[in-house]
């Protein structure tokens, strides 16, 4: 069924700035923190977010954990864009037609 | 380490209809001549109206949920609309935003030209509590920061909403 949420959204600059670092380079959580004025259980609440958002993805080295932005996560915006992309020429050839059933 | 994008930009398409920009115009704002090219729909051409497409090529039910954002009569008519993603890949659902211009056209028609961007995914993570109890809830925009092809991740502007 479809839903349609409503959100009450709040613009949160650090889980972004977050995203965009991680999409240029990978870092632990640490390299993280450096640069950011929050603390490291908030990175990692941010990181978890990403994560759950199959946006960021992470590699295990020793005893740091890795993170990095996920391409793949984008994926199925890309697809549903593509489709659009498709349908749109399709869809004014209709609009062609019904504009030459309406002129006089 | 560079990662490739995906194709994330606005859907843009242009034409020219040999027909006046009133005559367009019907064809986008009356509901039959809508739902003869587009969808089935309940289109009211009024700033702030409410109305759906009917997806009968989907499970029946199906609907895309949209909101008029600017009308200018025989000029620019803007809605956003909201549809169902593919819950599989994870995406609940998807936003985006359609504006449809006409102009006048040297040979006395009408120039038609679509722009389909604003592209928001919600992910199936904001039903999903990261710590219970409070839930929280990510919901991920961008858009390109320019009409140029984006070549990296950063070069789209990536947007990440908490809603209480």
């Amino acid at each position: 069924m479809l839903e349609s949420p409503i959100f009450r959204a709040l613009a949160d600059p650090t889980r972004r700035a977050v995203f965009e670092r991680l999409s240029r380079q990978e870092m632990n959580v640490s390299e993280l923190k450096s640069g950011f004025g929050v603390s490291q259980p908030a990175i990692s609440q941010h990181l978890t977010a990403l994560k759950n958002a199959g946006l960021v993805c992470e590699r295990r080295e020793g005893r740091y954990i890795y993170y990095r932005s996920d391409p793949q996560g984008l994926a199925p915006l890309a697809d549903w864009v593509q489709r659009h992309r498709e349908l749109w020429p399709e869809r004014i050839e209709k609009l062609k037609r019904v504009l030459k059933e309406l002129e006089p | 380490m560079k990662h490739t994008p995906p194709a994330t930009e606005p859907i843009v398409f242009e034409c020219d209809l040999p027909h006046s920009p009133a005559l367009v115009w019907r064809a986008l704002t009356d509901r039959d001549l809508l739902g003869a090219w587009l969808l089935p729909n309940d289109m009211r051409p009024e700033v702030g109206a409410r109305f759906s497409f009917e997806r009968a090529d989907q499970q029946p039910g199906y609907s895309i949920d949209c909101e008029v954002l600017e009308v200018e009569p025989n000029r620019t008519l803007r809605w956003r609309q909201t549809e169902a993603g593919d819950p599989e890949s994870g995406w609940r659902s998807v936003t985006s935003v359609v504006t449809i211009e006409l102009t006048d056209n040297a040979a006395g028609g009408t120039h038609l030209r679509l722009v389909h961007g604003e592209f928001t995914l919600v992910s199936a993570a904001l039903y999903e509590p990261l710590t219970a109890p409070k839930a929280s809830a990510t919901v991920i925009r961008w858009r390109s920061l320019s009409s140029t092809k984006a070549r990296n991740l950063g070069d789209i502007v990536c947007q990440l909403r908490r809603a209480a």
